[in-house]
């Protein structure tokens, strides 16, 4: 996890908790310290419970440290943690909605031992976990979680929403995120797809030529939740769906793929009768300020930045 | 105002319409209304239909249909609006519409009521009572009522059908029924120079049409079409591109004929010449003759040959499929509706007299 701290206490009265520096937690990182923020890497173990809250109350007590040496008057916490995913058992699941627990009792004490400051916490929760199957995805849809992944993320956003002491609470509701993360994190269908039809690897696809996804480019997701902490933030509790509204199916996006690259792609379809169902979200969700660069010129980008 | 809440049935079949839109700012509206009242009397003789979307794309239009599609989008929760950064025509613009779609069928229809929303359950009931893929609205009568529009229109597409040996070239039409998969991924194959339809035909075979009433009052009132001639020469440019071009081969198969013709004819002029060399009259014109019939024929197969390599890469480029997997299982809800029914003219006849 990271902490984020302000370059210069003076022009800036906020910290920031990252829990999760994977796909999007990496590039929110980043635009905050393109925004006058310096990192610091902390330690928080995800296995061992006891040594995790050992590890939070230090966090804690690093907290104190910072605020008695410059001036803080927000604290930001975002939430892009998690091994699960939609593979994931209910005993994996399980074991994350524990963690998630722990950091938001933390965040509660935080809350209590220092009642001048204001506490925003930010989820990132699945479209896909809590809509699977659905199309055209509005305000009048309601969640319906199929497996454990989204049952998982409707428990941490109930919980959330839950406890009263925190503040401002924001949860971003995401479809299909790709884009490059750190080594070893889950990329998301179009980047496994870019880099293994550029390395002539074969990729397995869960689902049909025809499935119909909704893929956003993390760099987006991480610039509007960057932006959003910092300088827009309302009071309300709010709820956000960060989708393209533009449905892709997996021929298209193999299409784009191989445009982008000007090699075939070997590819090999897994079937699996649940993966295979669309899910698809409508342009009426997008909130304001969120502008999600279309598909092609995301890969394009990509491969050239590759 | 308040907008029309989205029925939350998500079992039933879902539709999407896409309407290029770039002059038809006093058809939308009405266009629109057509479209809810369908969706009501649907919804009201339980059909399991769902108008999911009604995506209009804003192929740059320049007299204030954007405006007005931004006013019904707010008006209607099922209205959704595509805008081009620029005047694409109307295939891209039906190609970014279909992209955009999620439907289990999408029904693309002109913006100018040339094309009667009231026809789509026909057109839909014949997709799955025959099993097809793509059901174009085919008019009972002239569209245009301009003999020189409508029997231009005609020769052009029979002359195609028999150039390309593609038969559906004469039923091609803009008022389409298309199952959500097979055009989706014709549309994502889909480049500036393809031309929809024929690109339909690299996914399916499974075609078929409905006859329906079609007319174009624009023309036929104003005389005035959103499509010039350039445009529809455009048209008629991307389809020869883009149809496999079966007139080709004759020319390779010209040169073939020319030169295996001069090979035997030039054996029979060479055992002349040992046998009877007498015989021959005239000296060297036949021999002039075979040569230029041997090359040309070599040159011209040759070229065919040639030919037929660019244009195996030109339809690769085009993105032509090997294969195309198909789901047509949820036809089955449909049909057993349709069974259960009997003929849908009951839903129909009174609303299209």
């Amino acid at each position: 996890m990271l902490l984020l701290l302000p370059k210069q206490p003076k022009q800036i009265s906020q910290l920031v908790f990252i829990f999760g520096v994977g796909l999007i937690g990496l590039p929110i990182a980043r635009f905050l310290q393109q925004m006058g923020f310096i990192v610091e890497q902390l330690d928080l173990c995800w296995d061992d419970y006891e040594l995790q809250a050992h590890q939070l109350e230090g966090l804690q007590q690093r907290v104190k440290e910072v605020i008695q040496d410059s001036r803080i008057d927000q604290l930001s916490i975002i939430w892009s943690a998690g091994r699960a995913g939609f593979d994931s058992s209910e005993e994996q699941t399980d074991r994350e909605l524990i963690s998630f627990l722990a950091v938001l009792d933390m965040v509660e004490v935080l809350t209590e031992s220092y009642s001048d400051m204001s506490v925003d916490f930010h989820m990132l929760s699945s479209v896909g976990g809590l809509f699977e199957g659905q199309r055209q995805i509005d305000s009048t849809s309601s969640p319906k979680p199929l497996r454990p992944y989204g049952l998982l993320k409707m428990r941490q956003e109930d919980a959330l929403f839950a406890r009263g002491s925190i503040e401002k609470k924001f949860v971003y509701r995401l479809t299909s995120v790709f884009g490059i993360g750190p080594l070893g994190t889950r990329h998301g269908l179009v980047s496994t797809l870019l880099r293994n039809t550029s390395d002539r690897q074969v990729t397995h696809i869960v689902g049909r030529m025809s499935s119909l996804r909704d893929f956003i480019w993390n760099a987006d997701v991480a610039r509007y939740i960057a932006l959003r902490l910092r300088y827009l933030q309302s009071n309300a509790e709010t709820i956000q769906t960060l989708a393209s509204g533009k449905p892709s199916s997996i021929q298209e996006v193999i299409r784009i793929v191989e445009s982008a690259t000007g090699k075939r792609g070997y590819l090999r379809f897994v079937s699996e009768l649940t993966n295979e169902l669309d899910i698809t979200v409508s342009p009426s969700l997008s909130p304001e300020g969120w502008f999600p660069t279309g598909l092609k010129t995301a890969i394009l980008t990509l491969t050239a930045t590759d | 105002m308040e907008k029309h809440k989205r029925p939350t049935n998500h079992s039933q079949i879902m539709l999407s319409t896409v309407t290029p839109v770039f002059a038809g700012k006093d058809y939308l509206r009405k266009l629109v209304e057509l479209f809810e009242e369908q969706a009501h009397r649907w919804e009201k003789s339980g059909i399991p239909l769902l108008l999911t979307e009604c995506i209009f794309v804003d192929d740059g239009s320049s007299d204030g249909s954007a405006q007005l599609l931004a006013e019904l989008a707010n008006q209607y929760h099922f209205v959704t609006v595509v805008t081009l950064s620029r005047n694409f025509g109307q295939h891209p613009a039906t190609v970014a519409g279909i992209l955009h779609s999620c439907g289990d069928w999408v029904i693309t229809i002109d913006e100018d009521l040339q094309h009667d929303p009231r026809f789509i359950l026909v057109m839909l009931e014949q997709a799955v009572r025959s099993e097809l893929d793509i059901v174009y609205a085919k008019p009972l009568e002239d569209v245009h009522e301009s003999r020189i529009r409508d029997w231009g229109s005609k020769w052009f597409k029979s002359m195609l059908a028999i150039l390309t040996g593609n038969p559906f070239v004469k039923d091609f039409n803009s008022f389409r029924v298309i199952r959500g998969s097979i055009a989706r991924a014709a549309a994502s194959v889909s480049s500036h120079a393809t031309y929809l339809d024929a690109s339909l035909c690299w996914f399916s075979q499974r075609i078929g049409v409905e006859e329906v009433s079609l007319k174009d009052s624009r023309y036929i009132e104003l005389e005035q079409s959103a499509y010039s001639f350039r445009k529809l020469m455009s048209h008629a440019r991307r389809m020869v591109i883009t149809l496999q071009s079966n007139w080709l081969r004759l020319g390779t198969l010209t040169g073939i004929g020319a030169f295996l013709v001069s090979l035997v004819v030039g054996t029979g002029v060479l055992i002349q010449k040992l046998v009877a060399p007498n015989s021959i009259e005239v000296r060297g014109w036949v021999s002039l003759f075979i040569a230029i019939l041997f090359f040309g024929g070599l040159t011209t197969s040759l070229l065919g040959v040639l030919i037929e390599y660019i244009s195996m890469i030109v339809l690769h480029l085009q993105g032509k499929p090997n294969f195309f997997v198909v789901d047509r299982s949820n036809d089955r809800t449909l049909l057993a509706f349709f069974l259960q029914k009997g003929q849908t003219d009951v839903v129909t006849t009174s609303e299209t007299t």
